[in-house]
């Protein structure tokens, strides 16, 4: 589904504040220590009680991870993520960068739109448009280990970052250009 | 000024730490403390929450919802949200997720 640019644009800012905020200044992010350092809990399916797994086992749409906002009475918030750990690792990062949105933005009942915008936010996430734009030169598969993500998240990121080339839009906006000014240095 | 940058400025005067001391304890990259504190971003919740465990005091506190400063102490829990759509997930299978979650069987 498509949305305004002006809506993509600010869930890529959103994206690179985050790493820009916390110090994820590589290529590629560790997205379990960004959770960990926003305060966010992590949880494994692994270290859930049988009891706990079974259940989830039974709502189809935990399959991959969800996450929980608790509300304290004094105002704080006490944030989880849970994620499913028996599949492979760029899913599972792709699962916590997703559900990094969904707390982000306090997203209660996530609509459909909401969760496209999740899954783009986890995109760019993990591989910056702008940093791709820059690697435009080396197949998906290198794309792939430098931002240690997916074959298919990698082709999907290429295509991405050609598109906006082919578009004319390769000059990188304000917000884009601090951060990879800041990933030279 | 907003109330989120007088009262982390005079938290921490009170503390007599400096923004490299709060960008090391936050987390935070000290550029972003600056713009944090200096009213160019508007902080997000991860971000309060991390300059309010540094200072001890609540995300209210911060925000200026409460009058005078209240230390952090043992909470109880109000709301607590599965971030689910509620077609994928009904009110009552959320409510005993977290039921099967954290209330024990």
């Amino acid at each position: 589904m498509l949305y305004s640019s002006s809506e993509y644009r600010e869930i890529d800012k959103a994206a690179l504040r985050l790493r820009l905020d916390y110090g994820f200044l590589s290529y590629s992010i560790d997205v379990f220590s960004l959770a960990k350092k926003m305060g966010i809990i992590v949880i494994p399916y692994s270290k859930l009680s049988v009891y706990q797994i079974s259940y989830i086992c039974k709502q189809k749409e935990l399959g991959d991870g969800f996450s929980v906002i608790q509300r304290k009475k004094n105002g704080d918030y006490v944030l989880y993520i849970f994620y499913n750990d028996l599949f492979d690792l760029s899913r599972q990062r792709f699962t916590i960068a997703h559900e990094i949105k969904h707390i982000l933005y306090m997203e209660e009942s996530p609509d459909a739109k909401q969760e496209d915008l999740a899954n783009h936010f986890a995109r760019y996430l993990l591989a910056p448009t702008c940093l791709v734009m820059k690697l435009i030169d080396k197949c998906p598969m290198e794309l792939a280990c430098i931002f240690d993500i997916s074959l298919m998240a990698a082709e999907n990121a290429y295509k991405s970052a050609k598109n906006r080339i082919n578009a004319g839009k390769e000059e990188l906006l304000s917000f884009e250009t601090e951060f990879v000014e800041k990933l030279i240095k | 000024m907003s109330t989120f940058t007088d009262r982390v400025k005079e938290l921490m005067k009170r503390d007599k730490i400096s923004q490299k001391q709060l960008s090391q304890l936050s987390g935070i990259s000290e550029s972003s403390i600056s713009r944090y504190i200096s009213g160019s971003f508007e902080p997000r919740m991860d971000v309060l929450s991390n300059i309010a465990k540094v200072f001890n005091v609540t995300t209210s506190y911060l925000l200026g919802e409460e009058s005078t400063l209240k230390e952090k102490n043992a909470y109880e829990e109000t709301v607590c949200v599965v971030t689910r759509n509620q077609s994928q997930l009904t009110d009552q299978q959320k409510a005993d997720l977290i039921k099967v979650l954290f209330k024990g069987k």
